[in-house]
């Protein structure tokens, strides 16, 4: 502005807008009336202004806005939906911030459940595999034994048949 | 001189007297799930809202996905709301998010002002500078040249303008939407006013 005793262009806008206090608003008024160059300078503002409120007029939201927004709050899906099992475990739900703390509860412990289950059956095939091995090392080994073993001791080292021999060793053991 | 003046397009809702308490209870049963009562909170706000959107957002199609979307989110996030008092201003808050999420998805910014004036300068070229301007604001001349100037503002100052000459909101309510100070808000306005007004007079010649 740089015109002494003159309101600012700041304060002009201001006062447009309705934001002085009465004081204030009071003082612009007075000063209007009686300053060309400031009242030349509001007029600009309110002209401009008013320009820019024919220019951008109002428009009524459109009709079909309503009803593809209630669309989506009442199927309460959103874009990115969660579909199949993760929907029924309630996942989508909890994404969207509306879990029932129930349901996603029994949908935990029936896929935790569902995990456990599957460890527990790989182990009982794993374990029977192994026992198979075992069974089928045993049998060779027995029929290994049989054709070869001259002290006719099975694989715990138990005797295969009785033996009433003594020990040729043992006097001589008790001597020393 | 007359009273101050506050320019309005269109009358707030939650200036209007009777209302607040209507609200209230509109927004209680709107959180325990009552979508029909969200359904009358949506028919007052909708036109506000989305007049605020497409003033500032890129085409009409995406002032309308933005509005839906704040409505969507304003719903679904209802329980977070504690003051009912300030439902507008929120929801205004949530619309301003989509707006510059959406801005970030299309890069579409014209921030730079020297790049907006080149597409200004265009659009001024077309139109006829004949006749007078009632005239050329009849025909839409006029017109074109202040949306023109309006679209080439930086974002900041043409979202305060918005809110302040087309949405009559005060600078308080402003202040509180765009979480900026009082006089921020006030400076904003003004600076917005002083560059639409040099633009009017830097192109009035053409």
């Amino acid at each position: 502005m740089g015109r002494r005793n003159c309101i600012e262009e700041i304060a002009l806008s201001a006062y447009l807008d309705g934001e002085l206090n009465e004081d204030a608003a009071k003082g612009v008024e007075a000063h209007l009336v009686t300053c060309r160059d400031c009242s030349a300078s509001y007029e600009s503002m309110k002209s401009d202004r008013n320009l820019l409120l024919e220019a951008l007029p109002d428009s009524p939201a459109p009709a079909h806005m309503k009803v593809q927004l209630f669309s989506r709050i009442d199927a309460g899906t959103e874009a990115r939906q969660v579909s199949g099992i993760w929907a029924w475990a309630g996942i989508g739900q909890l994404l969207h911030g509306r879990s029932k703390p129930w349901a996603f509860a029994c949908a935990s412990f029936a896929f935790f459940a569902l995990i456990l289950s599957g460890f527990h059956i790989e182990h009982r095939i794993e374990d029977g595999r192994v026992l198979a091995q075992i069974d089928r090392f045993k049998a060779d080994w027995v029929a290994r034994d049989k054709a070869a073993n001259p002290f006719d001791i099975d694989i715990n080292g138990a005797p295969l048949r009785p033996t009433t021999a003594k020990n040729p060793f043992k006097a001589y053991l008790n001597e020393r | 001189m007359g009273m101050t003046e506050k320019s309005v397009n269109s009358v707030s809702p939650a200036q209007t007297g009777a209302e607040p308490l209507d609200l209230d209870l509109q927004l209680r049963k709107a959180k325990s799930g009552d979508s029909q009562a969200f359904g009358a909170i949506y028919d007052r706000y909708a036109a506000r809202i989305f007049n605020f959107v497409s003033h500032l957002a890129g085409s009409r199609q995406d002032a309308e996905d933005i509005t839906q979307e704040a409505f969507f989110l304003a719903y679904r996030s209802l329980k977070n709301l504690r003051d009912h008092a300030h439902f507008e201003q929120w929801l205004y808050k949530i619309a301003r998010n989509e707006i510059y999420k959406n801005q970030r998805k299309t890069k579409s910014r014209p921030d730079s002002l020297d790049d907006a004036d080149k597409g200004i300068l265009q659009i001024l070229k077309s139109a006829d500078p004949a006749g007078n301007p009632e005239n050329r604001l009849l025909s839409g001349e006029l017109g074109k040249k202040i949306r023109a100037i309006f679209k080439s503002l930086p974002m900041q100052y043409k979202e305060t303008l918005v809110l302040a000459t087309l949405q009559g909101l005060s600078y308080q309510e402003i202040s509180g939407i765009l979480g900026r100070s009082l006089s921020s808000v006030k400076t904003d306005v003004y600076r917005a006013r002083l560059i639409i007004s040099e633009k009017m007079r830097k192109y009035s010649s053409l």
